[in-house]
């Protein structure tokens, strides 16, 4: 019984289901990484912003804007 | 279309150590053929690329209109495969293209070729699953695009490039039910294929110098999504539309483009001489602005019913200069 969503039968059905589960998972994984992590970035990309400092991006999730090769 | 209040090209996030050259990756100058290695905006997140740091910051600055629209895209990807019926319908490759057509412009989109799949149309350490690539492309809505480079822009790509996804997978569910396998592309970010050589060869336009598609029914104001499927299909020819005559001369995405990416003559690039929009200038401003598509706006093409004018146009001129060189 292949675990393959392009299967038929019961392989198939239970591989589509699993499918779904990993969606529901992935959203919610994103949903709090989008309120939290990604928020902060958001807040220190639009102080970085007002300031004419930089956010480097070399190292994720992105440190605090610095001086060191300010705008 | 003119795009008011358009950001300035200068950046509160960069590098320290600037990643290797998008450029370079992409092949720029290189006169041998080879298949294109992703660069930026793989689907697959498990496999970071050298540009990974601006495609996470994109992520993570995107307004909240284009995430909710790329996370409904994302559930319904579920359904990009799935189970083939087990009674084959084979009416022969005319029909079986008839069918396809007739099934992808009931379901909404307004372009659709059949292309085969070539090697360089896979990305590098990727794989097509299936012979035929069906191209299928619909137009994105022109008085939102006005707010190209700021979030209601955004979100109406987003919004369309569901919609193209969604009538992909429709399709591809159709082809199955007829016994052919078929898996549907209609994610916006990069994953096995190339869709726009592939929609080239299928005939749905050509490549524009701001390095997007241009069509005669909608200039570049569509986006793309496919089927791949071993369903046998009657291939489409590429078509002529005149994008080369009217690009050659015409400099108004060059004038308009903020960052300066856009190259005035075609380049070399793994192998072919193509128009070619630098990479490295595009991307990071394509991030400040939520995916730009100022270039693609400004193009005379885009203009509601003005792509197929100017096709008739300047496919009659060039046949009138081929007839009497001494009118050119």
């Amino acid at each position: 019984m292949p675990l393959d969503e392009t299967a038929r039968g019961l392989g198939g059905f239970a591989a589509r289901r699993l499918q779904t589960v990993r969606f529901c998972a992935m959203l919610l994984g994103f949903v709090f990484f989008y309120l939290t992590t990604a928020r902060a970035v958001r807040r220190r990309y639009a102080d970085a912003e007002r300031s004419g400092r930089t956010l480097w991006l070399d190292h994720g999730p992105f440190s605090r804007p610095t001086d060191e090769g300010a705008n | 279309m003119k795009i008011r209040d358009v950001p300035s090209p200068e950046y509160a996030f960069g590098y320290r150590v600037p990643p290797r050259s998008g450029n370079e990756i992409n092949g720029l100058g290189e006169r041998d053929r080879r298949r294109a290695t992703q660069v930026f905006h793989n689907a697959d997140a498990t496999k970071p690329l050298d540009w990974q740091g601006l495609d996470d910051f994109f992520m993570c600055v995107n307004p909240w209109e284009v995430v909710r629209h790329r996370l409904v895209n994302k559930f319904e990807l579920r359904k990009e495969g799935g189970p083939v019926a087990r009674r084959v319908v084979n009416e022969g490759p005319e029909k079986n293209a008839d069918f396809v057509k007739n099934v992808a412009h009931d379901a909404g989109a307004t372009l659709v070729g059949i292309a085969e799949v070539q090697e360089t149309d896979v990305f590098e350490g990727r794989e097509a699953p299936h012979r035929y690539a069906v191209c299928i492309g619909l137009p994105m809505a022109r008085e939102e695009m006005a707010f190209a480079a700021r979030p209601r822009g955004a979100a109406e790509v987003m919004r369309a490039y569901r919609r193209i996804g969604l009538i992909a997978m429709r399709l591809g569910k159709s082809i199955r039910g007829r016994g052919f396998p078929a898996k549907a592309y209609g994610d916006p970010n990069a994953t096995d294929i190339l869709h726009i050589p592939l929609a080239i060869r299928a005939g749905l336009g050509q490549l524009g110098k701001h390095g997007s598609m241009i069509s005669r029914e909608h200039g570049s104001n569509f986006r793309l999504a496919a089927v791949l499927t071993d369903m046998p299909l009657a291939l489409d020819a590429p078509r002529d539309i005149g994008v080369d005559d009217v690009c050659t001369h015409c400099r108004r995405c060059v004038i308009d483009c903020p960052p300066d990416a856009i190259h005035e003559e075609k380049q070399w690039v793994r192998g072919e001489q193509r128009w070619y929009v630098d990479f490295d200038k595009c991307v990071p401003y394509f991030t400040k602005t939520y995916g730009c598509a100022i270039c693609i706006q400004v193009c005379p093409w885009s203009e509601p019913g003005r792509g197929e004018k100017l096709s008739e146009l300047m496919l009659a001129k060039r046949e009138r200069s081929d007839e009497d060189p001494s009118t050119t």
